[in-house]
């Protein structure tokens, strides 16, 4: 009685709150209320796949969607990224009918590491896939140990891990689960050193000895070995290879991948999906075709004309180091022969409002010398960012500092070269009403 | 006046406690070097390095995740007379957060495990909690005899409680946190405040994270003229000032601890 109370009142709350944009949280919390184990009554005649990891979640489980859409499949999932209890239980009590009865072909959910143990304890995943482990938000998260913490609780004896072999952390998980592993081999944008600062598996996971890397692709994700207990990258079922950065294309499997956004974290969000696709029985041709006519989210990465110039908005998440690194990643990848003026709006913590600018001391600003005509910082640590960026090397003529964003048009304007704006996910509305008004 | 033209920075245990912008204290001091034409040399020893102390002009060490930390301390305590003679020498030294743990007498790094012994230069002990305590920190240091005004920022899940008996100097006065930090008998709280950190002539130990030494250019010009052994640095601290003075102003109006 009280589950179908749940449902009934959840769905309605969904189409309200559909029509007033706001149906992705609050319709699964108030039906929690009403019956907090919903969760686990609720019965799946297909597969759930879940997507978690610190970077790549949303674009991964978007990508899962769209492969088994394309091919036919009935899907329903949080493609918003509503990724914590309350919108995994919308998703669900919208997805399932009044009995309770979930008839897609599949669930795929997003979910947040740090809630993967609040909510697998209500069901579990047939196949979780999880994209990395980095440090993120560490005044939310906690360190990487304490994610491995929890999504070891997560974790079902049963369910076939899907994992990054390039992660030597995530790639570690849950070591008595069955496995399938995606990766990325060597590509011409790969290093002998790691081009960031931040890097989290400098030790082995297992022993704490000091790793060795044989290429790096980005951060902490490479090929790896650990001279003292032999701990190493493991062989990929699904590799990618024979990438491309100027065209986006590359192979899994002998099958030809192609991308509009070529970089090698997006390319391993792809194999990933790939990989997760070919574990429930999707044929590696057909998989690979759908994912190559994705395009990630307008949300995530925006292109657009402000006046004569170029736009390109970048969005990376609060306090996460290793996503603004792509986001830097990208802006320096792109071919600009007028130059680039990159614009970071740097907020406070977004869910304490503590003043905290640590993070920024483990983004690699450096990188930016030399590439770039112009930075303008804004937002209410646009002072700190610009010691920052004076820390790292640039010169002092090249960063502008206007912490109102609202009077920003006129900063921007005196600047020269293709725009790169590289934000928080929350704070992208307010920056584009006033560059593009 | 010494005319160094060359210090050397020893980061301890760069790959296992680099948990939140602790490169930015080293990259503070190499900026403030850089301007004077000195060369910086940043040395790394970790697990398996026979430590050396007698070689370099600054000792750096910083927070990390317990199991990290445990091996660290573990390591260090290896060394402990060449670190004691070095504290004693006055080579300068940051230990930032959990680091801190290290130094007291004793340190729990997880909940129901032993505690182990620490290096016993400070008169505390601490213990790992699990209970998450963030909070922005404003505060008086203590530390470059200028008692200026410092921002910093903790995020840890270990308690410190301090001997009554102990003598040792309290790194600043907190102004602002967002709750008691620790129990610390010498604070005087008839007079309303309380203490944080610790320090033993040029060491200074805080719980206070990451890149405290940018965010507080006042540390970071103390730490460099204690490194090269000379007052007459070159370093244009305006930005960083202006940067430190408008995060202190949003915490003017909040109620002292």
């Amino acid at each position: 009685m009280r589950f179908t109370l749940a449902l009934l009142v959840g769905k309605l709350l969904a189409k309200l709150g559909g029509l007033l944009g706001k149906a992705t949280n609050l319709p699964g919390q108030v039906a929690l209320k009403i019956c907090p184990d919903l969760m686990a009554r609720i019965r799946f005649n297909g597969k759930v796949l879940a997507v978690t990891g610190s970077n790549g979640k949303t674009t991964t489980a978007n990508l899962v969607a769209h492969i088994l859409t394309q091919n036919g499949y009935s899907v329903a999932g949080n493609a918003k990224g509503s990724n914590l209890t309350g919108g995994v239980a919308t998703t669900l009590l919208c997805a399932s009918d009044l009995h309770g009865r979930a008839r897609q072909d599949f669930i795929v959910l997003e979910v947040d590491e740090r809630y993967s143990r609040l909510i697998f304890r209500w069901f579990s995943p047939d196949y979780p896939l999880v994209t990395n482990l980095f440090r993120d938000q560490l005044t939310r998260n906690g360190n990487v140990d304490v994610i491995v913490d929890k999504l070891h609780q997560a974790i079902g004896p049963d369910v076939q891990l899907v994992l990054n072999s390039c992660d030597p952390i995530s790639g570690d998980l849950a070591p008595h689960n069955s496995r399938v592993y995606y990766g990325l081999a060597k590509t011409p944008l790969s290093t002998d050193e790691s081009p960031n600062l931040t890097h989290d598996a400098r030790v082995c996971p297992r022993c704490l000895g000091r790793m060795q890397y044989s290429y790096y692709h980005y951060n902490h994700i490479g090929q790896y070995r650990c001279p003292s207990c032999g701990y190493q990258s493991p062989k990929p079922q699904y590799l990618a290879t024979d990438f491309d950065p100027a065209t986006g294309d590359f192979a899994v499997g002998g099958q030809r991948v192609h991308t509009s956004y070529p970089s090698l974290f997006h390319v391993l969000n792809i194999t990933g999906a790939i990989a997760l696709c070919c574990s429930v029985g999707l044929p590696l041709d057909r998989a690979v075709a759908a994912a190559s006519t994705f395009t990630v989210s307008k949300e995530r990465l925006e292109t657009f004309a402000v006046g004569d110039r170029q736009a390109t908005m970048i969005l990376s998440k609060n306090q996460n180091p290793v996503s603004f690194d792509q986001s830097i990643s990208y802006l320096l990848e792109r071919d600009c022969p007028g130059g680039k003026t990159a614009i970071i709006l740097v907020n406070n913590i977004n869910h304490t409002g503590h003043k905290d600018t640590t993070w920024l001391y483990d983004i690699s600003f450096e990188r930016l010398v030399g590439q770039v005509e112009q930075v303008v910082c804004t937002g209410p640590r646009a002072l700190d960012l610009a010691v920052r960026l004076q820390v790292a090397g640039l010169r002092p003529d090249q960063v502008r500092i206007q912490p109102e964003v609202r009077q920003l048009a006129p900063v921007v304007a005196d600047t020269t070269g293709d725009l790169f704006i590289l934000t928080e996910i929350y704070d992208a509305h307010s920056i584009l009403e006033v560059i593009c008004p | 006046m010494s005319d160094k033209r060359e210090v050397t920075l020893l980061w301890l245990y760069d790959d296992l406690l680099d948990l939140y912008g602790d490169r930015g204290n080293m990259m503070a001091l190499q900026y403030i070097f850089a301007q004077n034409q000195i060369n910086c040399v940043l040395r790394c020893q970790s697990l398996g390095d026979a430590l050396d102390f007698d070689s370099c002009d600054f000792v750096y060490m910083g927070p990390g995740k317990a199991r990290n930390l445990q091996a660290a301390t573990q390591h260090l305590r290896q060394y402990r007379p060449q670190f004691m003679q070095a504290v004693q020498r006055g080579v300068p030294m940051l230990f930032c957060g959990g680091a801190v743990m290290a130094l007291g007498q004793s340190a729990q790094f997880a909940a129901g495990r032993p505690p182990e012994e620490g290096l016993g230069l400070f008169a505390y002990t601490t213990a790992d909690s699990g209970e998450v305590f963030v909070s922005d920190v404003t505060a008086i240091e203590r530390f470059t005899g200028l008692d200026l005004r410092t921002y910093g920022f903790v995020n840890r899940t270990a308690a410190q409680q301090w001997s009554a008996a102990s003598a040792d100097r309290r790194f600043c006065q907190l102004l602002y946190t967002s709750r008691p930090l620790d129990c610390d008998p010498q604070a005087d709280s008839a007079a309303g405040f309380r203490t944080e950190g610790a320090i033993c002539n040029n060491l200074l130990a805080t719980w206070q994270l990451g890149p405290l030494l940018v965010k507080n250019p006042g540390l970071a010009r103390h730490f460099a003229q204690l490194i090269a052994g000379r007052q007459d640095l070159i370093f244009d601290d305006s930005l960083w000032q202006q940067a430190l003075e408008a995060t202190l102003r949003e915490f003017s109006g909040l109620q002292a601890i």
